[in-house]
Order: structure tokens, then C-alpha cells, then sequence
């Protein structure tokens, strides 16, 4: 008999135990999605200049073509500039849609290789 | 307190918040409008002073519903760029006015903000279109949908 009301309080301590893991996985997963929410919402209020997408889409890609060539690290190899142009064409990779980037970079590499791009 | 008096508490604050909710979702009306102005309004100009060669016009369109999340606008969840080329587009020039939208990430939380979940984007000419789920394309980890 007493082995049996042991064992009666032994699986109702393991419902409550199981019950109370999946309240506590519940409730980080609602915390989960509280945070979500937030940091969707917190963006409501940026604002975003649309001629600059209007940029990235019209001169970007041309932009980039140009830059990729002209830093290319195979017109570089065994050359002082090898590393250095290594690091400046990943990061013209990187910025291939964003056009103000591709500005920047620009300059950085007419500063760099002493060049000039039309 | 009373529980006539904790009644009326727990009814105004109800009401209140229904009075904010009304106002949010004419902020967000108005937010969203201004969105699809200034995008149109930059592509005007780009087109005018010849930087682009094809003129873009976006709309707000239905969206896709099985991309709909959390913050999706009932019948109202689609960003529609069309692109008044006058010839059908080639799907690769579709995918790359999609790819620079989808790359600024802060456009994207934006649109996602504002109710938008699907990105459409297609020529007057033809009969192809891209849809893309905003969604994957946020940068965020985790559900909301």
C-alpha cells in the first residue's frame, strides 16, 4: 500500500516538474518575441533617404564594376600593393549595393594607387 | 476602493487604450503613405535628371499571404515597385532593383514596421513579376510570424 502512494506522489511531482519546464520554455520564448517586437518597432521611427536607395540602385552597379576592376589584386600580384588591395577589393565587394560606400572607397583607392577613375 | 470605482478605472483605461490603438493605426496610414511618396518623389527626380533609365513607381498591393508575420496590414502587406521600362524586364534586372532594397536592412525593418511583408517587384510590358518575403531578409533572428 505504501509503495503504491509513493509512487502516486512520485508521478505527480513529475507532472508538476514537466509542467513547470514548459512554462519556464514558454515564457522565454513570449521574452523572445517581447524583445522582437521591439527592436521591429524601434525602426518605425528611422528615418531613410530615398535618393540614396535611388543612387544604389542606378549607380551603384557601375560604380562597382569599375572599382572591382581597377583594384582587382591579379592586376596587383607579386607588387608592393598586393595586401592592400586584397583588403580594399573585399571591401568593395562588401559595399556593391551601397553607393555612399562605393564613394568613399573610391577615393580611398585614387588616394591609395594614385589613380584616377572617371 | 471600491468596486464600482475600480470597475470605471479598469473601463477607462480599456477605452484608452482602444483611443491609442485607433491613433497608431492612422500614424502608421500616414507613415506608410509618406513612404511610398518620398520613394516616388526620388525616383521622379533620378529619372528626370537622367541618372535612371528607367522610371520606378511604387504602390501599396494585397502582399502574398502565406508571408504574412506578426505586424502584416490586412489586405494591404505588399510593396510594389514597378519599373515603367516600356519593354519586359529580364528577370536578372529585376532581381538586382530587388537585391539593393533587400540589402539596406534598415529599409527592410522599416517596411516591416509599417505592416509590409512582401516585396514585389515587375515591369509594365510583360507578364513576370519577383515576390520576395521581407521578412528573411531583416537581419533578425527568431519568429514572429
Amino acid at each position: 500500500m505504501n509503495t503504491i502512494i509513493q509512487n502516486k506522489w512520485l508521478i505527480l511531482a513529475s507532472i508538476e516538474f514537466l509542467l513547470i519546464i514548459l512554462l519556464l520554455i514558454k515564457l522565454r520564448k513570449k521574452r523572445g518575441v517581447d524583445n522582437l517586437e521591439n527592436e521591429i518597432l524601434k525602426s518605425k521611427g528611422s528615418s531613410i533617404n530615398m535618393a540614396d536607395v535611388m543612387n544604389d540602385i542606378n549607380l551603384a552597379p557601375s560604380l562597382y564594376k569599375k572599382l572591382s576592376r581597377v583594384c582587382h589584386p591579379d592586376r596587383f600580384a607579386g607588387s608592393e600593393f598586393e595586401t592592400i588591395a586584397n583588403e580594399i577589393f573585399q571591401e568593395v565587394q562588401q559595399a556593391e549595393k551601397n553607393y555612399a560606400a562605393l564613394c568613399v572607397l573610391k577615393k580611398q583607392i585614387e588616394k591609395t594607387f594614385n589613380l584616377s577613375i572617371s | 476602493m471600491g468596486k464600482t470605482q475600480r470597475f470605471k478605472i479598469k473601463t477607462f483605461s480599456s477605452m484608452w487604450s482602444f483611443v491609442s490603438n485607433i491613433q497608431d493605426w492612422f500614424n502608421d496610414f500616414s507613415e506608410r503613405r509618406r513612404l511610398v511618396r518620398n520613394f516616388n518623389l526620388s525616383a521622379r527626380d533620378s529619372f528626370v535628371s537622367s541618372i535612371a533609365p528607367t522610371l520606378l513607381e511604387c504602390s501599396i498591393s494585397m502582399g502574398e499571404s502565406a508571408y504574412k508575420h506578426a505586424f502584416s496590414k490586412f489586405m494591404a502587406g505588399g510593396f510594389r515597385i514597378k519599373a515603367l521600362s516600356g519593354r519586359p524586364l529580364k528577370r536578372q534586372e529585376m532581381v538586382s532593383i530587388a537585391e539593393v532594397v533587400l540589402s539596406n536592412q534598415e529599409l527592410v525593418r522599416k517596411l516591416i514596421s509599417l505592416g509590409w511583408d512582401t516585396l514585389e517587384i515587375h515591369d509594365n510590358a510583360g507578364y513576370n513579376g519577383i515576390k520576395y518575403k521581407l521578412y528573411d531578409h531583416s537581419g533578425i533572428s527568431g519568429m514572429i510570424g
